[in-house]
């Protein structure tokens, strides 16, 4: 802040010094007539704000490195969130000013993420994509399963084509539910496809690994999807590098994923990385997969449920180091 | 160690650092230390149980204003060689403990992030053993004063009716609230002509920090200019017992007071 004190004849003719010397922007914080005539003094400030934004987020940082004794933010960095972003979670939790340790988590976190479901029906066909690996088939066909238990018409295309076995695995778990399964390699096919399809309460679309940071897969990702107005669901497994969940998720968002799925959660232990990337793509959370097996093999996510998901994985692992140190 | 021990390790942050009276400035040579002597010494004529941490890490100065000679100062706590309640030493003149920092070191302002933050958490344990703590920020608002300051107590900055000393005082007041938005940060306006001067300080001060940072400054007193202070700082005798009625000595008595409602 910069302050100047300027002294005229009368206070107004001072007022009009602050406003031709410093500007509009300037706020006269202080006043003082002589009463015997000598004059009057205007003291006016100029605030300086440019380099706030940096030093608020220096002071975040430092902040977010200084509170070793919290325990949410313990957990949190448990699982590989990073600093900036534990603190400020923690510090929501801690304003919410609750005693249990899993509501004020699952509050805090409730203010961050939004929470849905996968369709068991759906006007528009419901294409499933992601990176190489995490689940996509198996996923199509948990979706698949469960609606045909509802009692849905359901349809499975896949536009993988390429991976050899791609085919063969989806037909083998379509063939058990009597689910029809047709393979189309290009968009016109896949309209074509879509178009022969004449009573489905949900059609489900396969899709190959896709890297995300490959622009020309995202393309033709995108070419797919657009052919035939598919709402696009974002497969990841729990358990990668929080960044780089999170830089994939951006971008699969940006080309149009609606959603996130999480598989594997029985695989890993970490799961920051699935918070990362809801945030960094913006994206609800649609459901997680915590098993192989395909039957109920979905389970619906909320705050309370990640929250205690969250904790009791840190503290299990917390308490079997104590125990081993111990023995 | 069992399941439930595991457990309590992490806990929520309790009240720890409620008591500590953080006095910084933002510009120097605007009184800070010999208030912050002062204010230990009129809280423990109340019949508190006072420490007074000589936070500044570059130049420190409690114990050369007080006249002691400590064995264990500040940098023997940061590089490890005694613990902080063993650096602790008595004044028996204002009836306070005392941590000194170390004049014309130098060393402690280099002290990295880890120990700092170390010391931070410490003097948070042992504020559970006094009554208050007052803990003399170094002038500025660089990342050592930023890492020593905790935002769980009251935070005095110190202010004179000079310029500089508001704007040094008024980036403080910034940094400070960036860092624990909801701090307790309180304005004591040091060495005023009269109380109208002080005031006037104090309303120049509060008006640019509702304009610019839309906060509220809330006024912990003014302590009047009085050349019985430098005089008592030449002996390096505490003023309140030299010079119990003299102007400066009362505007702390009342500061304190006001303090402890």
């Amino acid at each position: 802040m910069r302050l100047r004190t300027f002294t005229a004849p009368t206070l107004d003719d001072a007022i009009t010094l602050v406003r031709d010397e410093l500007g509009e922007e300037a706020v006269i914080v202080s006043t003082y007539q002589s009463r015997r005539g000598r004059g009057a003094q205007v003291t006016a400030a100029l605030e300086e704000s440019e380099d706030d934004g940096a030093l608020a987020h220096t002071i975040a940082i430092e902040e977010a490195q200084a509170e070793p004794d919290d325990e949410i933010a313990q957990v949190l960095r448990f699982h590989r969130l990073d600093d900036a972003l534990a603190h400020r979670i923690a510090n929501e939790a801690r304003a919410l000013g609750r005693d249990d340790t899993v509501l004020a988590l699952a509050g805090a976190l409730g203010t961050h993420l939004s929470f849905t479901k996968l369709p068991s029906q759906s006007e528009m066909p419901v294409m499933v994509i992601g990176p190489p690996g995490v689940g996509k088939s198996v996923t199509v066909i948990k979706i698949a399963a469960r609606a045909v238990l509802e009692g849905r018409r359901v349809h499975v295309l896949t536009t993988d084509t390429v991976r050899s076995g791609a085919y063969e695995q989806l037909a083998a778990m379509t063939g058990m539910m009597d689910v029809p399964l047709r393979a189309t390699e290009t968009p016109d096919d896949l309209v074509a496809a879509l178009a022969d399809i004449d009573d489905a309460d949900l059609v489900l679309i396969d899709t190959p690994g896709c890297n995300p940071f490959s622009p020309s897969e995202i393309e033709d990702l995108k070419t797919f999807a657009s052919a035939v107005t598919a709402r696009q669901f974002l497969v990841l497994s729990a358990g990668g590098d929080a960044a780089d969940v999170a830089d994939a998720t951006a971008l699969f968002a940006a080309a149009g994923a609606e959603a996130l799925h999480v598989t594997r959660l029985d695989c890993a232990r970490r799961y920051g990385a699935i918070i990362a990337a809801a945030l960094s793509g913006g994206l609800p959370i649609a459901e997680a997969s915590a098993t192989p097996f395909i039957a109920n093999g979905l389970s619906s996510l909320n705050p309370v449920s990640l929250a205690r998901l969250l904790n009791e994985t840190a503290f299990k692992l917390a308490e079997r180091k104590a125990e081993r140190a111990a023995s | 160690m069992t399941a439930n021990a595991a457990r309590k390790i992490v806990q929520f942050p309790t009240a720890q650092g409620r008591n500590i009276i953080t006095i910084a400035s933002g510009k120097g040579g605007v009184g800070k230390t010999w208030f912050a002597t002062t204010l230990a010494h009129a809280l423990a004529r109340h019949g508190e149980r006072v420490l007074l941490i000589d936070g500044d890490l570059g130049l420190a100065n409690v114990d050369v204003q007080l006249g002691v000679t400590p064995q264990w100062d500040l940098s023997a706590v940061l590089s490890g060689r005694v613990r902080l309640s063993q650096a602790i030493l008595p004044y028996d003149a204002g009836g306070f403990d005392i941590l000194a920092g170390r004049s014309g070191s130098g060393v402690l302002s280099t002290a990295g992030r880890e120990k700092l933050l170390g010391l931070r958490n410490a003097i948070n344990k042992i504020s559970g053993r006094y009554d208050r703590v007052l803990l003399d920020l170094g002038a500025g608002i660089d990342a050592t004063v930023r890492l020593l300051m905790g935002g769980h107590g009251t935070i005095l900055a110190i202010t004179t009716s000079e310029p500089t000393a508001l704007t040094d005082a008024y980036a403080f007041i910034k940094v400070a609230r960036m860092k624990y938005p909801n701090a307790d940060v309180r304005l004591v306006v040091n060495n005023a002509t009269t109380v109208q001067d002080g005031k006037r300080t104090y309303a120049t001060l509060a008006s640019a920090c509702r304009n610019f940072l839309k906060i509220d400054l809330p006024l912990a007193g003014i302590v009047l200019n009085d050349r019985h202070v430098r005089e008592a700082i030449v002996h390096q005798a505490p003023i309140l017992t030299r010079h119990p009625t003299t102007p400066a000595s009362v505007s702390v008595e009342t500061l304190c007071r006001r303090l402890r409602e």
